[in-house]
């Protein structure tokens, strides 16, 4: 049976140590907030760009974990067919998904009438932050599943909400890099 | 050969979900646009948004996760308000309820930090209490309607949940933080 005491006490670490991360990407969005205010089309795409990352590295970790706990791989930083396979995947759809988004915003902004020089730019930079952050990711990805799983820990109650919530951190303060070195 | 297969496969599956994700995301971020066009008077607000977007999706994954393994074990009941599930919602509201407290405080020394200028403290405290609180119980609402009902029409609630509760999470998060905003400078303190 479920307690209200027992289930706070378990979820307030974790959420507390991700509200604390989550402050450092908001630190990124204030601090370039006057860089924002003059490109609104780059806010729109923040939360999908954020979504985007997160989905990919939640279904990298969870991948990963189910794949060591079946034995499909170990956890040593060897050339192994299984990991390659998946990481050729997230790269497929990274592409894929991070080009789509540039379009629809590059169409979002043309249809609200937004002035750019190119709209071209937002396939341009959605495309370049995205592969950055995705690549990260993904190796952090195999490091933390990796180093929580020889520690005895099960990486399925710990790399999802630690990765999804790194995810956003380095997802913004790339696309913002990003954004700022392209315009 | 098998390696391109179970590729494909792989993307076969994900590419669809992540597809519909970043959609919805687009809208949530037109929300986003109005609220930095309200942050002129607000300034310093943009450093919780994503801290107010995590909360939601943690909590609301966790209830749903929960929901769905009390429905499988049947604790929950799919015909009454059963106890599991008002004990699940109540968890949910109490942590949104803390957590954006504790959001708050950070979000308030942050700004300090970086030097710009910021609102007040019980600014900062009331916009982001106030769409914690307001989001939460929308979410817990939502997140366990989907599940009993995935589960009364014969689905698994673990593949539907999840997805559908942190596409609209956002969503939501973003109306309730514009209202939010809307009503404590509608009061102006």
């Amino acid at each position: 049976m479920i307690n209200t005491k027992e289930v706070i006490e378990e979820s307030l670490p974790v959420l507390s140590i991700c509200a604390a991360i989550s402050i450092l990407s908001g630190l990124f969005l204030g601090k370039n907030e006057e860089m924002l205010r003059m490109l609104p089309g780059i806010l729109i795409i923040v939360p999908s760009f954020m979504a985007i990352n997160g989905n990919i590295s939640s279904v990298m970790s969870s991948r990963l974990s189910s794949a060591l706990h079946m034995g499909l791989i170990k956890p040593h930083f060897r050339k192994s067919r299984v990991l390659t396979k998946n990481i050729y995947a997230m790269i497929i759809i990274s592409i894929v998904a991070f080009l789509l988004l540039g379009l629809a915003a590059a169409m979002v902004n043309s249809f609200l009438g937004a002035e750019y020089a190119n709209i071209m730019i937002f396939p341009l930079v959605t495309l370049t932050a995205g592969l950055i952050t995705v690549s990260i990711l993904i190796f952090s990805s195999i490091f933390t599943s990796y180093l929580i799983y020889s520690q005895g820990l099960d990486p399925d109650n710990v790399v999802v909400p630690i990765l999804t919530t790194v995810g956003d951190f380095v997802g913004i303060s790339v696309l913002l890099l990003i954004t700022s070195v392209v315009i | 050969m098998a390696v391109a297969k179970s590729m494909l496969r792989i993307i076969e599956e994900t590419l669809p979900v992540i597809l519909l994700f970043a959609f919805v995301g687009l809208f949530t971020g037109g929300f986003l646009n109005g609220v930095i066009a309200e942050s002129a008077m607000t300034p310093g607000l943009l450093i919780i948004v994503p801290g107010l977007l995590g909360l939601r999706g943690n909590i609301s994954s966790a209830l749903g996760a929960r929901l769905s393994s009390g429905l499988h074990l049947g604790y929950i009941s799919t015909k009454k308000f059963s106890k599991g599930l008002r004990v699940n919602i109540e968890v949910s509201i109490l942590l949104s309820l803390f957590i954006s407290f504790v959001l708050s405080f950070l979000a308030w020394q942050t700004c300090m930090y970086i030097g710009g200028p910021c609102m007040s403290l019980v600014n900062f405290v009331l916009i982001t209490v106030m769409t914690g609180l307001m989001s939460g119980v929308l979410m817990s609402f939502t997140t366990s309607g989907i599940a009993i009902m995935s589960y009364r029409h014969g689905l698994d609630p673990d593949n539907t949940t999840l997805p559908a509760a942190a596409s609209v999470g956002d969503i939501i998060t973003m109306i309730c933080l514009l209202i939010s905003i809307k009503f404590v400078l509608g009061l102006g303190l």
